[in-house]
């Protein structure tokens, strides 16, 4: 079975008569199903981790928790309103909440791992890494809801309707909770990173995108 | 790796600079090359060996019970043994609601869990070991009450913790790692101290001084020579029986590597 490739706004890819006999097949133990059902999620569940982590083996980790989370749970799972991939994305979200509350009481210790001067294969450097660290950290600060839009639509690649059917509330409520996650990350980007203090740091495409 | 892939922009998103940028970042934070291909590996074994313990009849689950049993101790062997046919008997429902430590079927969720972990390469199951050691305290502490649980938590900990010296001796650029979530866990066990029971607290500290057995070890360099009998000895024994620990130096030579002295 094929499943389609890019979604498109607008389109309802977390469920779908492909979907469905996909996760009927897998449900029946059919390990072709399951992969497919793998390649058609993973990536965008690795994305939506990779916009909560600083770390990209973070991202791995929570990716593949929410794997085996799906195995353990897949037997018991039913569509009662809820289809599968956004049931899937729920479980991915419940991960890097959990990673969150373990992370925190010992934040400080992270912190001062990640500034080691050595990259380890934890934390590969990138081109894109300054920015990502700048956005990440300003990200951080938004409300939940903020984030969980930001990270399905821009880094799952979920269609503003997918992100309602995810987050229990309608496109249009989704479009506006979006456009004020945008307004409070450029107001954060703004003060982060063009305030008097910071402005010789900033790092520049994050600048240019501020700035507009 | 077949999967949808980010690649232009959607318009309605494409209107805003910053948007725009959000978007550029979120196409370059695929994963590493070979990544999802790992994971897929690990979630395939994982499918397999859950649609076998749940069909439970014939060759496949024979052979699969025998993947869970390898390797192991043989009183733990027996117990997943012993579990798995009340999964056979009971349903599979049973072993996710009795599974979590201080219930019967941890046992055989430990043995699965080790089954599935990945053989090769060395740093991929040394960084699948650092996360099941992170799980157990993390299930240590939500079983905090329950003196019984944090026992069982703590014990597979330990048992856990005796497999690490060996795949650092195969992967040494990993050591690094190692002793940052080593200093990480010690601060949980720390933390974890105040919470549970006054009984609980000896299983913690026993955790506690494996831990910083094994980081002394690893701080020494001489995993090489410890390797070998590790596994069977930190498994089974107080791996401080009959020695001190060079606690102070391991947590400033390690927070010197890390940047944590002297928090742990």
């Amino acid at each position: 079975m094929v499943i389609q490739d890019r979604p498109r706004p607008g389109d309802v890819t977390l469920a779908g008569p492909a979907i469905t006999a996909l996760v009927a097949s897998a449900r029946d133990g059919d390990v072709a199903a399951f992969c497919e059902l793998y390649r058609a999620f993973a990536p965008r569940v690795y994305r939506f981790c990779r916009s909560r982590v600083a770390q990209s083996s973070d991202a791995e980790d929570l990716t593949q928790q929410t794997f085996l989370r799906v195995v353990e749970a897949l037997p018991r799972y039913q569509d009662r309103g809820l289809p599968f991939g956004a049931w899937l994305f729920r479980i991915a979200r419940n991960q890097v909440i959990d990673l969150d509350r373990r992370r925190r009481d010992y934040v400080d210790l992270d912190e001062l791992a990640r500034r080691g001067d050595e990259p380890t294969a934890g934390n590969r450097p990138d081109d894109a890494g300054d920015d990502r660290d700048t956005l990440l950290r300003a990200m951080a600060r938004l409300t939940r809801d903020q984030r969980d839009v930001l990270g399905y639509r821009f880094f799952a690649d979920l269609s503003a309707r997918e992100t309602g059917r995810l987050m229990g509330r309608d496109e249009a409520t989704v479009r506006g909770l979006q456009a004020r996650a945008i307004a409070a990350l450029r107001r954060t980007l703004d003060a982060d990173t063009l305030g008097r203090k910071r402005v010789a740091n900033a790092a520049p495409i994050v600048t240019a995108a501020v700035r507009g | 790796m077949s999967g949808p892939q980010v690649s232009a922009p959607p318009p309605e998103l494409a209107a805003d600079p910053l948007e725009r940028l959000l978007l550029q970042l979120a196409a370059r934070s695929g994963p590493a090359p070979g990544v999802m291909e790992a994971i897929e590996r690990r979630a395939v074994a994982a499918f397999e060996a859950r649609s076998r313990a749940t069909s439970g009849a014939g060759g496949n689950s024979r052979r699969a019970r025998a993947r869970v049993r390898g390797g192991r101790p043989f009183r733990q062997a027996l117990a997943a043994g012993l579990a798995a046919a009340a999964i056979l008997v009971g349903g599979g429902a049973v072993a996710s609601a009795g599974s979590a430590p201080g219930r019967p079927l941890f046992a055989v969720r430990l043995a699965v869990e080790q089954a599935l972990l990945p053989a090769d390469p060395p740093s991929d199951r040394l960084t699948a070991q650092l996360a099941v050691l992170d799980r157990r305290l993390s299930e240590a502490a939500e079983a905090a009450p329950d003196s019984g649980a944090v026992a069982d938590a703590t014990r597979a900990y330990r048992a856990t913790l005796a497999d690490l010296l060996p795949l650092v001796h195969r992967a040494p650029e990993q050591a690094e790692v190692v002793v940052r979530s080593l200093i990480r866990q010690l601060a949980s066990i720390d933390r974890l101290d105040a919470e549970v029971t006054p009984a609980a607290r000896d299983d913690l500290d026993d955790a506690a001084r494996a831990a910083r057995w094994v980081l002394a070890t690893i701080d020494r360099g001489d995993w090489a020579d410890r390797s070998a009998s590790t596994s069977r000895s930190t498994s089974r024994r107080r791996p401080t029986a009959g020695r001190p620990l060079p606690t102070r130096s391991v947590s400033s030579s390690a927070g010197a590597s890390s940047g944590s002295a002297g928090r742990c």
